[in-house]
């Protein structure tokens, strides 16, 4: 499942960024900053970059999750602002809802 | 896939089921849903039965019609209930029920497909809203409130999806005959009439002809406008 997980959202950046060309979302890895002060990604870019990791894991797991709710955003950090912590969030919100 | 595809709320009865049927003539693909089984029988309509206040049930209808068809073009939020009453008279089961339908609902549809349709940057979300809501219709406060809350969200979600080639608008229409509207009194529908620049009620094509402009790929630089018809003005 965590490979799934990984898949889905490596392969939305790099699906993402063949629009946006930014450079330091080439080769991303799990440190690599989606959100926050030094992320290159705009408000809007985040939203796309969530509908499709959602719509990959529909696709690789048949689950449909909505990650960005409640639990989401009521946290100090915030499970979006890199990819090694979207990962974990998602996982997450698999077992929550087994 | 050459033929557009398109989601109603609220297909099987009234002016959803009337514009379902209308764009399939046109040639559309439409998912419709509702509470309860579809009324169309048609090959190019898919039926959901949906709780649009529902959130699971919501984004696997949306998620199902754009896996199968990969895109969504036009999203019609159409589902609704009324209630008559005086704010004083009014339960908050009543006021809870109105406010998941007609806002709730549009707001879940309209952040799932909005999601569909970033990804192709392109589509067409109307959602309807009333005359109820401008004209601050006396024992309509709870229907009209939760009116105007769908226009506020189509005001801003038109910012919002602006840069993605993403439209959003609504359309209030006047009293027409559907069942939403069964129950008012005649007088009281009268007096609304008297209200409009046009004094007649509406009609099913009224509403489709607006329709039709707004999802127009010509109005593209349409959006955030909320259309009342028979002359009302906020």
């Amino acid at each position: 499942m965590n490979d799934s997980i990984k898949k889905s959202i490596l392969s939305a950046i790099a699906e993402l960024n063949e629009d946006w060309n930014i450079p330091s979302l080439e080769n991303p890895g799990q440190d690599t900053v989606l959100l926050g002060e030094q992320s290159k990604i705009d408000s809007m870019g985040l939203v796309m970059l969530i509908a499709l990791v959602e719509e990959n894991i529909k696709e690789k797991l048949g689950v449909d999750l909505v990650l960005a709710d409640d639990r989401a955003f009521s946290r100090n950090n915030s499970p979006f602002r890199s990819v090694g912590t979207l990962e974990e969030y998602v996982l997450e919100c698999l077992h929550k809802r087994n | 896939m050459k033929k557009k595809v398109m989601i109603i709320t609220g297909s099987s009865k009234g002016i959803g089921k009337s514009l379902a049927e209308h764009y399939l003539k046109k040639e559309w693909i439409v998912a419709g849903c509702s509470r309860g089984e579809g009324s169309i029988n048609h090959d190019d309509y898919e039926h959901f039965n949906v709780d649009v206040s529902d959130e699971q049930s919501v984004v696997e209808m949306v998620r199902r019609v754009y896996e199968k068809f990969n895109k969504i073009d036009v999203l019609l939020n159409n589902a609704g209930i009324a209630t008559m009453n005086a704010v004083l008279l009014s339960s908050l089961s009543k006021a809870e029920s109105i406010m998941r339908t007609n806002f709730l609902g549009a707001f879940l549809f309209c952040r799932e497909v909005g999601k569909a349709m970033i990804r192709k940057k392109t589509g067409s979300i109307v959602n309807f809203t009333s005359v109820a809501s401008p004209l601050n219709l006396e024992g309509e406060a709870l229907y009209a409130s939760s009116k105007a809350s769908v226009e506020r969200l189509t005001k801003i979600l038109a910012y919002e999806l602006g840069s993605s080639g993403v439209t959003v608008n609504a359309i209030g229409p006047t009293p027409i005959d559907t069942d939403l509207i069964g129950s008012v009194p005649e007088d009281k529908i009268h007096a609304v009439i008297q209200r409009q620049a046009v004094k007649r009620k509406g009609s099913f094509d009224d509403i489709a002809h607006v329709c039709d402009f707004l999802i127009d790929e010509k109005s593209s630089f349409v959006t955030g406008q909320v259309i009342y018809l028979g002359g009302v003005c906020d």
